[in-house]
């Protein structure tokens, strides 16, 4: 027997090997199939849901590469490729909203982000169940408050002609602080309000999580002798984590967006080295101007950016061992 | 052996200094949070023409309930919050079955293609198609004019279903799920017996996601009821009695001059707000520890 | 890596699927159905005394949700229909448009091609992006003047002189009587506190000696606001008589003249109030009418202005706050410097700007003109802005002003801003005979009680300064870079005049010169050169 006829029986019996491989993941999936079919039924109804009112929408993304004329409709209107995001790159206002947009977003993330988890950790340890409840009904208020309203308080509150907490410390004999009419202190001012706003709300997600730890798991570790402080950082914190972590990568995808009307409630047009942002275009220019075309490329960027992040960050969460996003 | 409610006897431990410290810092944030609440209602039992110099703060002055009695005197103001009930309930009912239906077979670690379907869900998330295009969408369907276009489009959120996977998978292990296989249970026995009753705490904090979230907006009502005025919502029937009062146009020549809204919008918050905080008391039960001891012999 | 390429491609695959079944529904290429123009009139059909088939006339209603009341469907809608559909054999639907979210409604109606007959609006400037827009047709007069003689005969030169569009008839218009009801209110008791007299402000010099005056005895500050969105600021500052060129290139509702004289004058004198504390210190804040309320109320500032009407409640307001308050209308030459006169802007003589929608059929645009004519035909008007005798008033008194009945609520109870959102189409505001007797029923409508010489006061000032009003310069071909531009040079424009006002006296010239070059680069420029070449070309009216 040559070695030729031999490699070639091997190489022969190779490929029947892969071919049987093949039939023996084929099988296996059919199997999965007749086991899990249910699964499959069951994504059927969302699926219906997120196609006819999330993806039919979708078509209308082409209109930041269109010159979109009302009557002419979407289908008709003129196509201009990338003009639309040239002008818009070029524009003088949009170095300048992108570093507002990351700076105010990555400030909201370490502060807004983190804060619901801290006083949700407090709130865990409260053991008078009236005194927690009424605690946080009390904390969910802000959410309930719209922002023109918290921004009308705001400036009666902080306002450097009559603010009334302004008032109060010229009362104890200090200065006037610019609370919000002086650039650094509104950085300070926006992100404090914005960390009062949403601190109460966002324990509801933490604490329902933490509710669902085990707590022969505490028990273990008060047998192990583990005071209050211990037992949050080695039980309650990593039961949570993937709540953490899924809620960190869906906010980092945020990070181009964000709202405008915070920025429109607490702002004030002398004070603006950080109040023109990416969303603030986009209503300046969507809403406003009517200019639909570079509202829609705004948002496509805004997208597209928020999704490589999401990938960036699933990946880096993966590596980490955590279970990630997708 | 399956133990629901407080935990036993752990107040064995003493009320200590830290326990103090935490007890006032919560307090403190308490304070801070209600006081501009407070400060809201005192503007909607006050006279107007202090609120319009700024001068109330945590005290009505000028005591009147008149933005109230305007309030109630409206009877369609009654209807759309109606509307706004049956719009809430009927919406948060269709998510939670829609974001559970999707969240159980994603948090199945072993599902093929669950990669797929779930950055399909996902995309959503970050991708819409913007006012216009939304619009044309739900005037093909037909929905214009009517409540379905209020409950339909929002029904599926991705956000709260990815939410939801992570709470499943964290909470519902693969062993419970391979035991009740072996069983001989279905994946559709499986979500109702095992894992809904399981998964109370997240479904109520979802529940309540989905009905504050549908509560409190309007923007969408603002452009998709126009013709059928009986069915605004309560939000967007508060937010036209604040507009139209104030609205002054530049070109245009106006001969009436409507009432003040300073009042009008602080108790138009009032009024819409209190319903929904009524609603967390009830939910509050389901946030209790320990709702899933021994369902799992390891 | 591989799931996430599959990912993408189940996406392209889903979006592009949506794509194919949405196109279907969703095309419209060009006007389809639409009219280029039409037929002769009055040739082939004539349709002056009603249609052989039923018409659907959809006609656009502003609704600002009144309770109580549905602006598509009430007493008054169904008169209407009564009245005029049933006599010419149409359906009269009205659509409502959210007044606040106009533009938005609009662009969503044609976008989804339901909007109705008629697109309007009440600024120049946007009923040009319309047209930009492609959403009118032309307009041929004859079949105006054809099918609604009453109504052309009062607004065919109107139409005429300023309906026009590159060379093409785009527009027909609503009446806009010569009346007006803006007042500048001061604290009477103030100024008689530092020993000046009203009538003593003859000047911005004096004013500005009064305030100080004020200042030093601490009572007050001049109000201020944010200037936003309406530029209307620097008439007082113009030279006299005017260049028509400087007036055509320059002057603009929304695009403020940063570059010109008249705005240096305008921002050195408020850079001087400011620092001298003249002024309210925080005016940028104040940027809606409500905030530069407050402070009048809170008595904090001495000068305040609005649009009066018989029910406005400033005055009350004030006096629960400050008891001791005097009020008086401000003289418009209290905003002029030294030699000058009180220039202001006059509305242009149309009120609603309308054009007919590029789908609408040629049944559909004559159902339009009757329409106007019913609604132009007294009687019919009258009706719908008073209602009826023996209802909502009892007979008429000496100035042909309707008696009316207090607190009526019967089933013909007018709207909330008695019916304007229908009769709007034709007339402005109520005419009550000439131009006299108007101004003598509407001074009913705009005083307060008490305060009746407020609103003399008033229209005296505004017969003295009649000959010095004059209107915004109109076009007839639209300026692209005004809409371009107008929402980023709005920002700018707020940054830059508060930056210069607010530093200090030594800083203005630097600061101006670097914020007129900013402002021109910004695409200011590019609106001005615009602007005169159309003037050179003549394409302007007035």
């Amino acid at each position: 027997m040559n070695v030729e006829s031999a490699s070639v029986k091997s190489a022969k019996v190779e490929l029947t090997d892969k071919e049987k491989l093949r039939k023996t993941n084929r099988r296996e999936l059919r199997n999965y199939l007749r086991q899990n079919w249910q699964l499959y039924v069951l994504l059927l109804l969302p699926l219906a849901f997120a196609l006819t009112f999330k993806y039919a929408p979708l078509s209308g993304l082409v209109l930041a590469f269109k010159d979109y004329k009302i009557a002419r409709g979407i289908w008709g209107s003129e196509w201009v490729g990338f003009q639309v995001f040239q002008d818009i790159f070029a524009h003088r206002d949009f170095i300048r909203a992108l570093r507002n947009t990351l700076l105010l977003n990555g400030l909201d993330l370490i502060f807004s982000f983190t804060a619901p988890i801290f006083l949700a950790l407090l709130l865990n340890e409260i053991r008078h169940s009236m005194y927690k409840r009424v605690n946080q009904s009390l904390l969910y208020l802000p959410h309930f408050l719209s922002w023109p309203i918290i921004g009308a308080l705001a400036y009666q509150l902080l306002g450097l002609g009559s603010g009334l907490v302004n008032n109060v410390i010229e009362m104890l004999g200090g200065d006037r602080v610019p609370f919000l009419q002086s650039d650094y202190h509104w950085l300070a001012s926006y992100v404090g309000i914005g960390v009062w706003a949403s601190m109460g709300w966002g324990t509801i997600i933490y604490l329902a999580a933490i509710s669902g730890v085990n707590p022969e798991l505490y028990e273990a570790a008060t047998v192990d002798g583990a005071g209050r402080w211990r037992k949050m950082w080695n039980v309650t914190l990593p039961s949570i984590r993937p709540t953490i972590i899924t809620l960190l990568i869906l906010n980092l995808g945020r990070i181009m967006g964000g709202s405008f009307e915070q920025i429109f409630a607490l702002q004030n047009k002398a004070t603006n080295e950080f109040t023109t942002t990416i969303p603030v275009l986009v209503y300046r220019w969507g809403i406003e101007s009517g200019d639909f075309s570079r509202a829609t490329a705004v948002g496509l960027f805004q997208s597209v950016v928020g999704l490589i992040l999401i990938l960036i960050a699933d990946r880096i969460a993966k590596k980490l061992g955590e279970d990630g996003l997708l | 052996m399956a133990v629901s409610g407080t935990i036993r006897p752990a107040s064995r431990r003493r009320f200590d200094a830290w326990d103090v410290a935490i007890y006032t810092v919560i307090a403190l944030i308490s304070l801070v949070c209600l006081l501009p609440f407070v400060h809201v209602v005192a503007k909607s039992l006050s006279t107007d023409a202090f609120v319009i110099a700024n001068k109330v703060f945590l005290w009505p002055k000028g005591f009147t309930t008149e933005a109230y009695q305007k309030i109630f005197a409206d009877a369609s103001i009654l209807r759309s919050l109606y509307v706004s009930v049956f719009v809430t309930v009927t919406f948060t009912v269709l998510g939670m079955i829609i974001t559970t239906c999707a969240a159980y077979p994603l948090s199945r670690r072993n599902l093929k293609g669950g990669a797929v379907l779930t950055f399909i869900f996902m995309f959503t998330l970050y991708f819409g198609g913007g006012i216009i295009p939304e619009y044309i969408n739900i005037n093909n369907l037909g929905l214009l004019d009517t409540l379905w276009a209020l409950i339909l489009p929002g029904a599926f959120s991705a956000y709260n279903l990815l939410i939801m996977r992570t709470s499943l998978r964290s909470n519902i292990p693969d062993s419970l799920e391979e035991a009740a296989r072996i069983d001989g249970a279905g994946h559709f026995r499986i979500l109702w017996s095992i894992v809904l009753p399981l998964s109370k705490p997240i479904i109520a904090t979802l529940s309540l996601f989905y009905a504050v979230g549908r509560w409190n907006a309007y923007q969408d009502a603002l452009f998709y009821i126009k013709h059928a005025t009986e069915l605004r919502p309560l939000q967007l029937k508060l937010y036209y009695l604040v507009v139209q009062a104030s609205e002054s146009f530049q070109l245009e020549v106006s001969n009436v001059n409507l009432s003040n809204p300073e009042v009008l919008k602080a108790s138009v918050v009032v009024f819409a707000t209190v319903p929904i905080l009524l609603v967390y008391p009830f939910i509050q039960k389901y946030f209790v520890q320990g709702v899933m001891i021994g369902a799992v012999k390891e | 890596m591989k799931k996430q390429l599959i990912s993408m491609l189940a996406i392209v695959v889903l979006v592009l699927g949506v794509f194919a079944g949405c196109s279907g529904n969703n095309n419209s290429p060009s006007n389809s159905g639409a009219n280029t123009g039409n037929q002769g009139s009055g040739e082939e059909v004539d349709y002056r005394n009603g249609f052989p088939e039923r018409v659907t006339l959809e006609i656009p209603v502003y609704d600002r949700a009144f309770e109580g009341w549905n602006v598509a469907d009430n007493y008054y809608t169904r008169w209407i229909q009564q009245e005029f559909g049933e006599k010419y054999n149409i359906d009269v639907k009205f659509t409502p448009i959210g007044r606040s979210t106009e533009v938005q409604d609009y662009q969503q109606l044609l976008a989804s091609r339901k909007a109705p007959d008629i697109i309007m609006h009440y600024d120049m400037p946007q009923a040009l992006n319309y047209y930009s827009s492609e959403v009118m047709q032309p307009l041929d007069v004859e079949e105006i003047a054809y099918y609604a003689p009453t109504y052309w005969e009062k607004m065919k030169d109107t139409i005429e002189r300023y309906g026009q569009v590159d060379g093409q008839q785009m527009f027909f218009f609503a009446e806009r009587p010569n009346v007006s009801n803006w007042v500048s209110i001061i604290r009477k008791d103030w100024v008689e506190a530092v020993g000046m007299k009203v009538e003593d402000l003859t000047s911005l010099e004096k004013y500005n000696e009064m305030l100080e005056k004020w200042r030093d005895a601490g009572l007050g500050v001049a109000g201020g606001s944010l200037v936003r969105n309406v530029f209307n600021y620097s008439y007082a500052f113009r030279d006299w008589p005017l260049d028509p060129e400087q007036h055509a290139i320059y002057t603009d509702l929304s695009v403020a003249d940063f570059t010109t004289e008249a705005t240096e004058k305008w921002l050195r004198n408020l850079n001087y109030q400011y620092n001298n504390k003249l002024i309210d210190q925080e005016f940028y804040l104040r940027d809606d009418a409500n905030k530069v309320k407050a402070e009048f109320v809170a008595g904090r500032t001495g000068t305040y202005g609005e649009y009066i009407a018989s029910n406005t409640d400033i005055f009350e307001a004030v006096l629960k706050n400050n008891p001791e308050a005097e009020f008086a209308v401000l003289p418009p030459s209290a905003g002029v410097p030294e030699g000058g006169v009180p220039q202001g802007r006059l509305d242009w003589p149309f009120g609603m700007i309308m054009g007919i929608n590029h789908e609408s059929s040629d049944e559909e645009r004559i159902a339009v003109w009757l329409y106007l004519e019913w609604m132009s035909q007294p009687e019919n008007l009258f009706a719908l802005q008073n209602g009826f005798d023996g209802e909502n008033y009892n007979g008429l008194d000496e100035n042909g002003v309707p008696i009316k009945v207090a607190d009526y609520n019967g089933e013909a109870k007018l709207s909330p801003n008695n019916n304007k959102d229908y009769w709007c189409l034709v007339v402005e505001s109520p005419v009550y005979g000439s131009e006299e007797e108007t101004i003598q029923a509407l001074k009913s409508f705009w005083s307060p009680p008490g305060y009746e010489y407020i609103v003399e006061d008033m229209l005296k000032y505004r017969e003295q300064q009649m000959p010095y009003l004059y209107p915004d310069p109109l076009f007839t071909v639209p300026i692209e870079s005004v809409s371009k531009y107008k929402a980023d040079l709005n920002n700018l424009f707020q940054e830059l005049y508060l930056d210069i006002v607010m530093s200090s006296p030594d800083q203005f010239d630097a600061k101006y010169e670097a914020a007129k070059k900013k402002f021109l680069d910004a695409g200011y420029q590019k609106i001005l050169d615009e602007k005169k070449a159309a003037y050179d070309a003549g394409n302007i009216i007035n």
